[in-house]
This record gives structure tokens, sequence and C-alpha cells, in this order.
């Protein structure tokens, strides 16, 4: 009783002693962000049934990458259009990632010094909806968030000489449409030194900043109007982690 | 009382004149030759080097302002009492003798690379020296009662380098196969002045190796670990070959290894002649590609993908080294790689039974900048709107 009595006296002091942030217009968003995306390239089904029945021991992600995950950088503006409970806005966010891996000798399947390369750009126009309710009115430094939308994916398949590759008249390179789907939770970084933010406000027009973690449901090969068949599973669910900062 | 406050000022005065700032002394701007390092190459081309130097306005008044400027290995001398030129040293090459300047600003003087090399010995002896290019401007100040004092001179230095000496053969340690091209590993010369590197691959078949060469390889699949010195060797079509897969030989002074994996070669041997610091003559013929590769790091890829090998077939591979005064070395001993067919990662997916056709398509295109021109005009009406 007394521990439950101590916690709620230890929220009533973190909600009601936050100090009061500075409330400029805001006209929009922009995150920095970064996650390790794993594609799925060896989920596809033909690979899948070729692992089944034995013709191929592993995923061609597998043997070229070792399962590496690719670091991907992601820049998003967010066009805040309406800001009564909680905002909405529409966004637009171009991203980059990489992994390198080594070829494998079609003889026995050894790895050699070729260097081949997945590079991934992909490009989003996305609906976002943060729930600031809780940070505006009631101080609490958090901001929840949900984001969906449409997603075309740029890739690259680079062969050992640099370029890109290409088998048997098909070239490595191409672009995936699909859908996309984050939920996420974001720190006002406001909170921990309200003066700071302030004359972030004032001097930067920055009116608040965040830390914030999200959860991406990146799904390029998905169902959708523009889904186009036997195309290279780069959809992952992942986490990502970034800064925002609202002006 | 009295005393202590006249005190007190002349030690705030001594203070003030110990942290015043002294009146900064003039400076010259040195003399610019770009590049500044020259080989024997431009030696027998017998290249000018443009010498740029800038005079400055003196801070005194002054009737009279010279310039002179020459070069030489010994230290830039300075200004004898009250002198009106400086000594050039008995090694000095004059760009420009004490001459007035009627104006402020930069000129340009002219040497010859031949004119640095030691006389008598023309382009051809090896020679490594640091030249200082020597700059001075002269000036007689007019004192404060109409007359002339002493001449001051101001003087600024920069360098210039003439090194004739080639850097030494590299070795090659290993040679890996790619698809298509090899990968190289080469231990470096130990010139600490290298800026890169040329490549010379041949066909093996193609090349005529001297008598004393040797091979060593292995009998594994495909990957020849073979090495061989070459004396003098020529690309010939046809003409005799070496490095056969499984031969193996030797000769005084080969210190050829075999390797044993089908995808590593570490393998050298001593040169036979014809050449200079441990190195050979370098291959020639309509067979040889050659690459440049401008960095100094040891570890190459080549010929690269405009000039690609065939895969399967044994390739004879020697690398030379350039150095920054534009002098290449004697090609390292010739080595024996063999391209191999590699799947990439593409590769291993249309293997493995993926099915994407790849390529972009138009309508993907079209439909992105359909969808990005439809959120930039919402936008726009948008800011419209609220304004």
């Amino acid at each position: 009783m007394s521990r439950a009595l101590a916690a709620v006296f230890a929220a009533s002091v973190f909600v009601f002693s936050a100090p009061a942030w500075a409330d400029t217009p805001i006209s929009g968003v922009i995150e920095l962000k970064l996650g390790g995306y794993f594609p799925q390239v060896d989920a596809e089904t033909g690979i899948r049934n070729a692992i089944a029945s034995g013709s191929a021991s592993k995923g061609p992600y597998a043997s070229a990458f070792a399962d590496k995950h690719i670091l991907l950088f992601q820049l998003e503006y967010d066009h805040e259009f309406f800001q009564a409970f909680g905002s909405l806005s529409a966004a637009l966010s171009v991203g980059y990632g990489e992994v390198y891996g080594k070829g494998l000798f079609d003889s026995d399947s050894t790895s050699s010094s070729d260097t081949t390369s997945l590079k991934v750009w992909p490009l989003k126009l996305l609906a976002v909806y943060r729930f600031d309710v809780l940070s505006r009115r009631w101080h609490v430094p958090l901001v929840p968030f949900i984001k969906g939308g449409l997603v075309y994916e740029l890739w690259r398949i680079s062969n050992g000489a640099g370029e890109t590759a290409s088998s048997n008249g098909r070239t490595g390179e191409g672009g995936n449409w699909g859908w996309e789907g984050d939920v996420g939770l974001a720190f006002v970084l406001d909170w921990l030194d309200a003066d700071l933010a302030n004359d972030m406000d004032m001097d930067l027009g920055i009116n608040h900043s965040y830390f914030f973690a999200e959860w991406s449901d990146m799904s390029p090969i998905r169902s959708n109007p523009f889904s186009q068949p036997n195309r290279i599973r780069l959809n992952d669910k992942f986490f990502d982690f970034g800064l925002a900062f609202e002006f | 009382m009295f005393w202590t406050r006249s005190k007190a000022s002349a030690f705030a005065a001594l203070a003030m004149l110990a942290v015043a700032p002294a009146a900064a002394a003039q400076t010259l701007t040195p003399p610019v030759a770009t590049p500044s390092a020259f080989g024997a190459g431009d030696c027998r081309a017998d290249t000018p080097i443009n010498v740029s130097y800038t005079s400055a306005a003196p801070t005194q008044s002054a009737n009279t302002i010279k310039v002179q400027l020459f070069a030489t290995k010994e230290s830039c001398p300075g200004q004898e009492s009250n002198a009106s030129s400086i000594a050039v040293p008995s090694d000095g090459i004059v760009l420009v003798s004490p001459q007035v300047q009627n104006s402020i600003g930069t000129q340009t003087a002219t040497l010859h690379v031949t004119d640095l090399a030691d006389p008598g010995g023309g382009c051809d002896v090896a020679q490594s020296a640091t030249w200082n290019l020597c700059f001075y401007e002269l000036y007689q100040p007019i004192s404060t009662f109409g007359g002339t004092t002493d001449w001051v001179a101001l003087q600024s230095t920069s360098t210039l380098t003439y090194d004739s000496l080639p850097p030494n053969a590299p070795q090659i340690a290993s040679i890996q196969p790619g698809d298509q091209q090899l990968h190289i590993d080469i231990d470096a010369p130990s010139d600490t002045d290298i800026t890169g590197y040329t490549v010379l691959i041949a066909p093996a078949a193609t090349v005529q190796f001297g008598t004393a060469a040797s091979s060593a390889s292995t009998g594994s699949s495909g990957a020849s670990t073979a090495a061989s010195s070459a004396s003098g060797s020529t690309a010939s079509s046809g003409s005799g070959s070496s490095g056969s897969s499984g031969s193996a030989g030797s000769d005084s002074g080969s210190t050829g290894a075999s390797g044993s994996s089908s995808s590593s070669s570490t393998a050298a041997s001593s040169s036979s002649g014809g050449s200079t610091g441990g190195g050979s003559a370098c291959m020639s013929g309509p067979d040889v590609i050659s690459v440049q590769v401008s960095s100094a790091a040891t570890s190459l890829t080549a010929p690269g993908a405009d000039q690609p090998l065939q895969n399967g077939v044994q390739y004879a591979v020697q690398v030379q080294a350039s150095d920054s005064a534009g002098n290449t070395g004697p090609c390292s001993v010739v080595a024996l790689g063999t391209p191999q067919r590699i799947d990439d990662f593409w590769r291993l997916y249309t293997g493995a039974g993926g099915g994407d056709p790849g390529g972009c398509s138009q309508t993907d295109g079209i439909t992105l900048l359909a969808l990005l021109g439809a959120g930039l005009l919402v936008l726009r009406g948008r800011k419209k709107g609220s304004a």
C-alpha cells in the first residue's frame, strides 16, 4: 500500500512539476533515424522451395552477406496540416542502406575475394498521427505516434567489378512498391532542459525536439494497388531510433 | 605615497609594454613551383619549371625595391651588412638577378629540370636532391630626414625536389582469382614516395619467358599459383609458355613457392637479369593489358570491368611502382593467376530460384513522379490557402 502511494506521489510530482514549454506555431517535423534492416530475400517462395528440396543449402542473402543487417539511414519530413487533438501530417521520407559481402566460387561455392553488395533507397509517402496531447496538456514528456503509407524501394546489386550485376539477361537493379506501417514512442527532450528548449525555439525556430524509437513494418512486396509479382523480398519488421525536430 | 604611486604607474607601463604585441614583421610570400617534384622523365623532356614569386609593398617608404630569386641545394643565405643583393652560393641557379621592381605584384621565372640534374651526368644519373628556392626583396628605406638608410632584405623560401631514382620493384605476394579479373596483393617497395602502380596482365600462353625462368604451380583446379622469373620477357603470341598447371620447376636463386589452395597464390622468384631494384623487365606486346592504379594501396584489382579477362585462362601478371617525381621502377617478377566464374549476390539469387526479373519499369517511374507531384500540389495548395 505504501509503495502504491509512493508511486502515485512520484507520478504526480513528475507530471505536475514539469516545466511549461513554448507553444509557438508549428509547421512540420524533421526526423533523422537509423535502424538495423534485414531484407527477407531468402524468404521468397522459390528460394524457400529450393532450400526445402535440397537444391540449395542456404539462401542467397545468407550466402553472400552472412545474414548481416543493413544499417538503414532515413530522413523524413512531416508537413503538419492538422493540430487539435494530436497532430496529423503528410510525410516524405528518403533512406539509404548498403551491405557488402563476398561472391562465391561457382565451382565449389567457397568464398572468393570478389565483393558484392546490395544497396537500397526506400522512398516513402506516409500519413503520420502524433498523439502529443499528453505532452501539451499535462506535460508528460512522451508522444506516441503511428505512421502508414506507400513505399517505393529502389535497389541495386553490384558484382565484383563494382558494376550492376547481371545474370542471364536479368539486371540486378529495380524498384518495389509496397506498404509501410510504423508505431513509435518519442521522448520530449525539452523536458530535460526547458530553458535550452525555449532558446532553441527563439533562436532556431525549433519548438520541440525528441528522441524516439519506432517499430517499422516495411513491406515493399506485400499485396497493394501497385504490387508486382515475383519481386525480390525486401520487406522487414525492425526497430529504428532517431531524433526529431518540430518547428 | 607619491613614490608608491609612481612606482605603480611605472610598473603598469612596463607591464603594458611587456604584453603589448610587437609590430608584426613584414613577411614575403614564398615562391611557388607547380608541381614541385620532378623526375628523370621530366629531365629527358627538358620540362620547364615555372616559378611564380610575389613582391610586397614595404612597410617603410623606399626609393628602390629589388627582387632576387635563385635555387640552391644549400641553405638560403642571409643578407650581408647593408648589401643591396644576396651572394648566390656556388651551386646556385639564378632565376632572377637582383633587379629593380617598377611595380609590386606576381611575376614568373623559369628554370629547366635539366638544370637540376648533376652537371656531367645528365638525366640518367640516379640522384635525389631537394633544392631551396630562395626569394628576396631588398629595399632602402627613406629616413625621416629625407636620406636613405641601410638596405633591408625580406626573405622567403620554398623547395623543389629532383628525384631521378626509380622506385624498386614490388613483389607480388599473392594473386586471388576474381570473376574476369584478378586480385593482386603486393609487398610494396621500401621507397617512401610511392604514388601508384602499373599492373601488366597478359595471357600466360603468349608470354615468352627467359631460359632461366622457372615455374611453380599447384595442381589444383584452375587456380594456378605459379611464379616464374621473366628475363626480358615479351608477349608474343604463340611462343613459349610456362606455368602450366601441375608443372613445377626451379632455377638457381629461385624463391618460388607453390601454394596449395585453389584460390591463393604466393610465389615469387628471382629475376635472371635485365632489371634493376630487384625486379624484372616488363612484358610488352599487343596482348598485354596495362592498368594504371593511382593509389599506394597494396591490394589491387585489375583490369576492371572495361577490360574483362577470360575465366579459366591463366594470365601472367607484373606490377611496377611509380613515385611522386613520376619515375617508374622495374617490374616485379611474373606471377600467374587464373580468373574464375564467381557468383555475386544477383547470380546467387537468380540461381536459387529468385523470380525478380530485375530492371526498373517505366510505369514505376511514372507512378512515383505522379505521386510526388500530387503531394507537392497539395502542399502548395495548402500554403496558398493559409496565406
